[in-house]
């Protein structure tokens, strides 16, 4: 009832009408066939005291400190530090692999490389400052088996970095489940119902791949009101940090982890809709700096209303980012994701959906198109949190 | 007239190389598509500029338009305020006077007048963002209080300073001592 009291003073009344029924052809999704998804249940995970005096103070994952004792001199001359070389295994029955980083000391910046057997992959390392990783399969070719090599690499300043490998195996997947934990601050204005709504969407899109919304259990997060309006900060001690860091709390350790706040401000008063804490994230790892994502509650506002589609295509959006996937096209054109399946657009930026083959995709820069390729399928699948 | 035709061309063609820059409308569908991203994304003033010289008309539009996001539109204020001029003052002026807006909205004008219009009117920027310090939603109070911080001069950090003896939000009051964090700004 706080919630719905919140959101009547946002200006925001909810809409049901937009997504009753099956949903599917709202977002363009199956509406029909094997595809469809069922609609997601929540469970109730209780509320959970949030209060400076019962936060987490640490992180819970079991990091292995890896030095960055080396100094490397790049071709621009420049000096950068980095770990030693050091490997895994990928074996016939290998699903994925995902190495996550983070930088000690904190502030310092680091990105993981890798290499292996057989031609060179399309996946790209992703470095964020404080946080770095790589999932693989990033890409939609299959993996070789055989042994990899990584590598650490930072800023001058980092002494090390605290690294999580995650290996996933099994047969390879044509099918999957992705767990969620939901921790909604209370005051954010989002509404139970409007969040089942919401992921309902998200459980369409994701159903193109065959993957569908599994346990979904809500946390109601209390004495949080210093967290319901976070800048967009990714520095090592920022709140969109700090907050996903309590996703520690959580019962189910293998969830995908979204919070949701009032709003995520820029400096002059624009705003993120939603922020994936990584490309990938944390993923299987909770109670690290970069487990999840935050969503922007009152930002999904519109006119009195709520847009409860465009809401569930935030969710979709940022968990595909954190599983791995990159936009198809960036706003330049300059860059493009990692998949072979998803056309590349050019032209002048920014780039528009209209004019561009991927703009229906639902991970084009602009983010309003809904459908999925079978090569981002490809990695979704495969993701070490998708079982 | 075919004399006069010669004219024309030959005065276009010289145009470009005398420094006179032709007039690059901005696209509508440019816009919108800055506008509605999902992700964040960083935009300078000279980056609003390079999708037209006109591209405040498009803000404007956007920044009004009950159809949009309130994402969309809060970041259409933002825009207003990076690029200043005119009419992006006379739209985010009646939107903050008339202090009737969504929340989130108003809360972004009112940081976006601070921002684009502060320098040269701190009074009316004041004027605007302390009245707001009174509204009963903590996200538009935490947006006056971004925008007072933003203007820093001594009356406005005066009225944030008496303001943390009223204020109980726990969001509000870590934009309170952000901004009164930040040293005095002369006028």
């Amino acid at each position: 009832m706080v919630s719905r009291r919140l959101m009547s003073m946002m200006g925001v009344t909810l809409v049901c009408a937009m997504v009753g029924g099956g949903v599917g052809t709202a977002v363009g999704a199956p509406a029909s066939g094997p595809d469809r998804a069922a609609a997601v249940t929540l469970v109730d995970g209780g509320v959970i005291d949030l209060s400076p005096r019962a936060r987490a103070q640490s992180a819970s994952a079991p990091l292995t400190t890896v030095p960055l004792n080396n100094r490397v001199t790049t071709s621009d001359g420049s000096q950068i530090a980095a770990s030693d070389v050091l490997s895994f295994s990928w074996s016939s029955d290998t699903v994925s692999v995902l190495l996550y980083s983070e930088a000690r000391p904190g502030e310092g910046r680091i990105t993981p490389y890798f290499d292996g057997p057989g031609a060179p992959r399309a996946e790209r390392p992703f470095g964020s400052g404080p946080t770095g990783g790589f999932v693989l399969p990033g890409s939609d070719a299959p993996v070789a088996s055989g042994t990899y090599r990584y590598q650490i690499v930072g800023s001058l300043d980092t002494e090390a970095a605290e690294v999580v490998l995650v290996s996933r195996h099994g047969p390879q997947p044509t099918s999957g489940t992705l767990d969620l934990n939901l921790f909604v601050l209370d005051g954010s204005g989002l509404d139970t119902d409007v969040l089942n709504q919401g992921l309902n969407i998200f459980n369409q899109i994701f159903g193109q791949a065959r993957i569908r919304i599994g346990n979904a259990t809500l946390y109601h997060l209390t004495g949080a009101d210093d967290f319901l309006s976070v800048p967009l900060d990714l520095s090592v001690g920022s709140p969109l940090r700090q907050l996903t860091a309590n996703s520690r709390l959580a019962s189910n350790p293998n969830a995908y982890n979204l919070f949701f706040v009032r709003e995520i401000t820029g400096d002059d008063g624009g705003v993120a809709l939603g922020v994936s804490l990584g490309i990938p994230c944390a993923l299987g790892i909770p109670g690290t700096i970069s487990s999840g994502s935050v969503i922007n509650v009152s930002g999904h506002g519109r006119s009195g209303t709520f847009d409860v589609a465009d809401f569930g295509q935030t969710l979709a959006h940022e968990t595909a980012h954190s599983l791995g996937l990159w936009h198809t096209s960036e706003r330049d054109g300059s860059d493009h994701d990692t998949i072979s399946d998803t056309p590349e657009c050019t032209g002048a930026e920014p780039l528009e959906a209209d004019a561009c083959p991927d703009g229906d995709n639902f991970l084009f820069w602009s983010g309003l198109g809904t459908k999925l390729s079978a090569g981002q399928a490809y990695v979704l699948l495969r993701s070490p949190i998708v079982r | 007239m075919a004399r006069k035709w010669f004219a024309v061309l030959g005065l276009m063609a010289l145009l470009p190389a005398s420094g006179v820059a032709w007039a690059r409308p901005a696209r509508r569908e440019a816009v919108r598509a800055v506008l509605n991203a999902r992700d964040a994304v960083p935009m300078t003033a000279e980056g609003w500029s390079r999708l037209g010289d006109d591209v405040d008309v498009y803000l404007v539009e956007a920044a009004g338009d009950a159809t949009l996001r309130y994402a969309a539109r809060q970041r259409a204020m933002s825009g207003l305020g990076s690029v200043r001029g005119e009419r992006a003052r006379t739209f985010l002026h009646e939107f903050v006077a008339g202090g009737a807006g969504a929340a989130p909205l108003l809360s972004s004008a009112v940081q976006a007048y601070a921002h684009g219009f502060g320098k040269e009117d701190a009074a009316e920027a004041q004027r605007l963002s302390g009245a707001l310090l009174a509204h009963p939603d903590w996200q538009v109070r935490r947006g006056a209080v971004r925008a007072l911080g933003e203007l820093g001069t001594d009356e406005a950090r005066a009225m944030l300073r008496l303001h943390e003896s009223r204020e109980a939000h726990p969001a509000v009051r870590i934009a309170l001592r952000s901004a009164l964090a930040d040293p005095p700004r002369a006028r």
